[in-house]
């Protein structure tokens, strides 16, 4: 007997249900449920790492992503800017930095940064001490992701604002600042969001810097407590405390392209 | 930085041998073209045959392959020239509004005044709802373009040139993509300006409009000008097959 | 198409703006006199680099980083009126002399190794611990020596003397896996990820003692010798003071009791 094609799809959705539920038991059936609790839900564990976790770990990530997105978000408009330039050198100086901090693991650049300032320029440190290069590099990064959204979004505003704008007698510079760049941050809002949730993981990388404990921020402090704990519950603690950053960041980029989506 | 100096004996806008050439394609083949100051010239023309790009070489926003274009007396094409400040006298409504939509109404008028002419954020707002009232939408100055209708968007656009009072303005076709009950309002607006003695360049369809008010009518096809001469003659009693052939079709 | 140029002067003087104000923030290493002439960083703390987890020389408990150099480096911060500031660094910083030529701290407590490269560096203090390589194996597996690795896997930790003695002692047919830290060495080990693992004796021993499932199956003469470092040519007085922390601390028992409490034993002679 042949089945109508939604019959068809009924039973199966309904065969991956049933799948489903018996996988998840089976899971739950053959964890050594006692030992998990031990090792990713230890109270004690986690007893240890509070207030810190929140008051220097929490803040210094928080600290950290804010001011390296800052920098980023400056360094990635003048790289678009440079991309979108008349100017030859400025387009493949531009191109350049982007290839390379896109292309390079954002580990390897921090260490070098760090390496490799205070043995190029001896004496000199970046201002700012330890949140300064940490700005530094994560910018450096996260410049360079976002100047692509960035330079995008740019060119996404229709080509008639910019002529409006010039129409009226606005310079080039003051037509960008006015009427294009407004507009263009207004479009590229979401995938920009994005970027910071992205950040915020990077910043676990600040740690090759080196900190002392007033300057740890979540991940390390996570790493620490796991060694003197030896159990994965401060690994847990910290993932918690990630996503305390990264999920309401990532509602309202939902949010926010609802919302445009909506919008005429 | 040569500063701009308007010669009051010139005419407003003067043409000479002007090509203009995309790559290959040559869209204006030498076009000699006088508007005097407080003349109405309208241009008409099939589509490709580079009129619009015609208009947008008198403010510079496209850049001529060769030939000179003179404003009041100034010669856009000299390379020292300060391109913004020619502009600046030059207002010009396009056939998208290209309203700034991050921006009310009001301030669509006042931006350009506060950051080109510096002048102080009373005195914009006085010009700007002066001419929202002229083009009959003061009551719209707190609005959003995105709530506006494409006619009220239009004479939005108009308000926005003129505040910056200039000595002429360019019309790109500005009732093309307007529905066909909105396009009276706008080009009420016009006639309006037009009886002011506002020097005038307008591409356009409506030859209703060149006829009523323009001084001077210029058909152009494949680049040149075919046609020209005072807008009852031509469009009464064209002489060449094209300027015929065209007319036959749109009218 | 003209730009006005005064559009392209603004678009110039942003990089000119931005690169005088980073070489205007160009640090002399404004180091802070204490007694005894030894220079520091940071006023009122001694800065000390180190790298976590070492245990029992430098690890973290009940929030705190306590250990043998930790109490060591103590007794030096007391003499010279400071607290002790900890920072925290990828070891090869420290065996590299980096981190402290670079102003990261004032001196490196690591249970570091005095060895001649690393001399070429950093300036050492006189030795304050004996030690040698050791081998780390899972309880009855048959391991005694480094031959009995052939065909096998051998844990080591980056930038350390033990990963140079694997290297120049294994048999060719032994593969050699680097850890950075030391818990991740054990923890491979422990969980059968690589069949042994090569570190100091002192901080084997204190592992075993918590994972009895462990041993350490045999020691390697390497006759190692540990010392606190700072920059080289930089800081004479303070490697001048914590030399006489250290034979005072000898002398006068302190040295002793703190083996003891990290030891177990009392010192050898």
């Amino acid at each position: 007997m042949a089945m109508s094609p939604r019959k068809r799809a009924r039973l199966s959705r309904g065969i991956q249900y049933v799948v489903l539920v018996v996988l998840v038991l089976v899971a739950i059936a053959l964890m050594d449920w006692g030992r998990i609790q031990e090792q990713f839900f230890n109270l004690d564990s986690a007893r240890t790492m509070w207030p810190d976790v929140i008051l220097i770990a929490l803040k210094n990530t928080i600290i950290y992503t804010a001011c390296g997105f800052g920098f980023g978000l400056l360094l990635g408009l003048v790289l678009a800017l440079m991309r979108l330039s008349s100017v030859g050198p400025y387009r493949w100086l531009s191109t350049g930095f982007i290839e390379f901090f896109r292309g390079v693991p954002a580990l390897v650049v921090f260490i070098a940064l760090d390496i490799g300032i205070s043995l190029a320029f001896p004496g000199y440190a970046v201002p700012g001490d330890k949140l300064g290069i940490a700005t530094l590099a994560l910018g450096l990064v996260g410049g360079a992701y976002m100047a692509e959204t960035i330079r995008a979004g740019i060119q996404a505003v229709p080509k008639g604002q910019m002529e409006a704008a010039r129409s009226l007698g606005m310079s080039h510079t003051r037509a960008m600042i006015s009427i294009v760049i407004p507009q263009a941050f207004r479009i590229i809002l979401p995938p920009l969001t994005n970027e910071l949730i992205l950040l915020t993981k990077d910043s676990s990388l600040v740690y090759v810097l080196g900190y002392t404990s007033a300057q740890v921020e979540l991940t390390a402090f996570g790493r620490e407590t796991l060694n003197q704990e030896r159990n994965l519950t401060p690994l847990v603690a910290i993932a918690l405390c990630y996503l305390l950053i990264t999920i309401p960041l990532s509602i309202v980029v939902r949010r926010m392209e609802a919302r445009s989506g909506r919008a005429r | 930085m040569t500063a701009p100096k308007v010669d009051p004996e010139a005419p407003a806008i003067e043409i000479r041998d002007l090509h203009k050439a995309f790559g290959d394609n040559e869209v204006l083949s030498g076009i000699d073209l006088e508007v005097g100051q407080g003349d109405v010239v309208c241009v008409i023309g099939p589509s490709g045959s580079g009129k619009s790009t015609l208009l947008r070489c008198v403010n510079l926003l496209e850049e001529p392959s060769s030939g000179d274009v003179f404003v009041e007396g100034i010669q856009v094409t000299d390379p020292d020239v300060d391109v913004d400040a020619v502009r600046s006298r030059i207002g010009m409504v396009f056939q998208q509004f290209n309203l700034f939509p991050h921006l009310s109404v009001l301030r669509n008028l006042t931006i350009a005044q506060q950051r080109v002419k510096k002048r102080d954020k009373s005195e914009c707002e006085g010009i700007a709802r002066a001419n929202l009232d002229k083009v009959g939408l003061s009551d719209k100055a707190d609005a959003y373009p995105a709530h506006l209708s494409g006619g009220q968007q239009q004479r939005v656009a108009i308000a926005r040139a003129l505040s910056m009072e200039p000595d002429m303005m360019l019309f790109d076709e500005v009732t093309s993509a307007l529905d066909p009950e909105l396009v009276g309002d706008v080009l009420a607006v016009m006639k309006q300006l037009a009886n002011e003695g506002m020097t005038m360049m307008v591409v356009t369809h409506e030859m209703g409009f060149a006829r009523e008010v323009g001084d001077d009518l210029v058909f152009m096809d494949g680049g040149v000008i075919v046609e020209q001469g005072n807008p009852r003659d031509v469009l009464g009693d064209p002489q060449h097959e094209r300027t015929k052939a065209f007319l036959s079709k749109v009218l | 198409m003209t730009d006005s140029r005064r559009g392209r002067l603004k678009t110039w003087t942003i990089p000119i703006v931005t690169a005088l104000a980073l070489a205007g923030c160009a640090t002399d290493s404004e180091k802070t006199k204490v007694e005894g002439g030894a220079k520091v960083i940071q006023s009122g703390s001694l800065t000390v680099c180190t790298h976590l987890p070492y245990e029992p020389f430098q690890y973290k408990e009940g929030g705190d980083v306590v250990g043998f150099d930790v109490d060591l480096m103590d007794l030096v911060a007391a003499e010279l009126d400071l607290e002790q500031e900890i920072f925290n660094t990828p070891f090869e910083k420290i065996e590299t002399g980096l981190s402290m030529s670079q102003g990261d701290c004032d001196i490196a407590a690591a249970g570091m190794t005095i060895t001649e490269d690393r001399q070429k560096v950093m300036d050492f203090s006189d030795p304050y611990f004996d030690a040698t390589q050791a081998l780390l194996v899972q309880k009855g597996a048959g391991v005694a020596s480094l031959e009995d690795l052939s065909g096998k896997t051998l844990g080591v930790q980056a930038s350390t003397t033990g990963r140079l003695y694997a290297e120049d002692n294994a048999p060719d047919d032994v593969e050699i896996a680097v850890y950075e830290d030391l818990a991740l060495l054990t923890a491979a080990v422990k969980t059968g990820k690589i069949d042994a693992g090569i570190n100091d004796n002192t901080v084997l021993y204190d592992y075993v003692a918590d994972n009895p499932d462990l041993e350490v199956a045999t020691e390697f003469d390497t006759g190692e010798q540990y010392g606190f470092a700072v920059a080289k040519d930089g800081n004479d007085e303070l490697i001048a003071t914590v030399n006489d922390v250290l034979a005072t601390a000898k002398e006068d028992g302190t040295y002793d009791d703190l083996y003891q409490q990290y030891f177990g034993d009392a010192p050898a002679e």
